[in-house]
């Protein structure tokens, strides 16, 4: 009797063990298939500031970039004014589309009287807004702590 | 006509802007092989980002049953590379530069712009549908008069 309890409960416990690896690989998949679909930004909020930080390291692919396009274009939307600060820190690698990019999204902040911010640009990144001048039209800032400084005055 | 001269390996794949990735792929990795700098492989990559890109997007205008061309050579010294595209071409000249008055503030026409910058040399062929580009891995002296050119 004992034993049959014991096998029994021996059992459940397999199924307990079985069921959560089926649903963690079930998560691990499902979150595979979203970032397939959609290129990776985060968004986060600091004071007044709106913070969308790109989290791939190579931005390249055009159905990539219209899509970080229209997630960016949302949040703008959403927003009444908005202090948007574009963190590259995780970016190694970019073409001339992503800089039509953020000629459209600065556009659409500006009709709207927000203001966009910048940061975290790597040096050879940096190098490709120096050679297209459009250091002198972006405000850009070493890091999102000057960045939320930058943008905090009155707009 | 844009030279092709110690031209030795060819792909020619869809003119569609993702195959970009395998052309990339099996240039740069030639490049590692030769022992180019980071600088270089950035350099190299960025301009076969925009090259291949005009030549799908403008000369190809997006036609998936037309090709791109690719030949290349990479030595100890040198890359080269010419981009051709099934096009009727353009003329370089007629682009006019992104730095400057409203182009500053187009999202478009900085491709060009880049490419002659991180080449050495860039040349285009008369029909304007080919495009021929250097890099040094040493940079040659000033009066081996070398420059970033358009023909």
């Amino acid at each position: 009797m004992l034993t049959t309890q014991i096998a029994q409960h021996a059992k459940d416990l397999t199924s307990v063990v079985l069921g959560r690896r089926i649903r963690s690989k079930f998560c691990f998949v499902r979150k595979l298939s979203m970032a397939a679909i959609k290129p990776s930004i985060s968004v986060e909020y600091a004071g007044n500031a709106t913070i969308m930080r790109f989290t791939d390291e190579k931005i390249l692919e055009e159905k990539d970039i219209q899509a970080l396009q229209e997630s960016i274009m949302s949040v703008i939307e959403q927003a009444e004014r908005i202090n948007l600060i574009l963190d590259f820190g995780n970016v190694r690698f970019l073409s001339s589309a992503v800089l039509g990019l953020l000629i459209r999204v600065s556009k659409r902040i500006y009709e709207r009287d927000g203001q966009l911010g910048l940061c975290n640009i790597n040096p050879k990144i940096y190098e490709i807004f120096k050679i297209t001048r459009l250091t002198k039209t972006f405000d850009i800032y070493n890091d999102i702590e000057s960045a939320t400084e930058g943008l905090s005055g009155p707009n | 006509m844009a030279s092709k001269a110690s031209i030795n390996s060819s792909i020619v794949v869809d003119s569609k802007s993702s195959a970009v990735v395998e052309v990339c792929k099996e240039i740069l990795a030639k490049l590692e092989e030769h022992n180019f700098d980071k600088d270089d492989t950035f350099a190299v990559h960025l301009t076969l980002e925009e090259a291949f890109l005009n030549a799908v997007k403008h000369g190809n205008k997006n036609d998936p049953t037309k090709k791109v061309k690719i030949d290349y050579s990479v030595t100890s010294e040198k890359v080269e590379i010419t981009i051709t595209d099934e096009g009727a071409g353009f003329e370089p000249e007629s682009v006019d530069d992104p730095r400057f008055g409203t182009g500053l503030y187009e999202p478009g026409g900085r491709g060009l712009l880049l490419m002659n910058s991180y080449m050495d040399i860039v040349k285009y062929n008369e029909e304007g549908n080919s495009v021929y580009m250097v890099r040094y891995k040493e940079k040659p002296t000033l009066s081996e008069g070398h420059n970033q050119t358009q023909v």
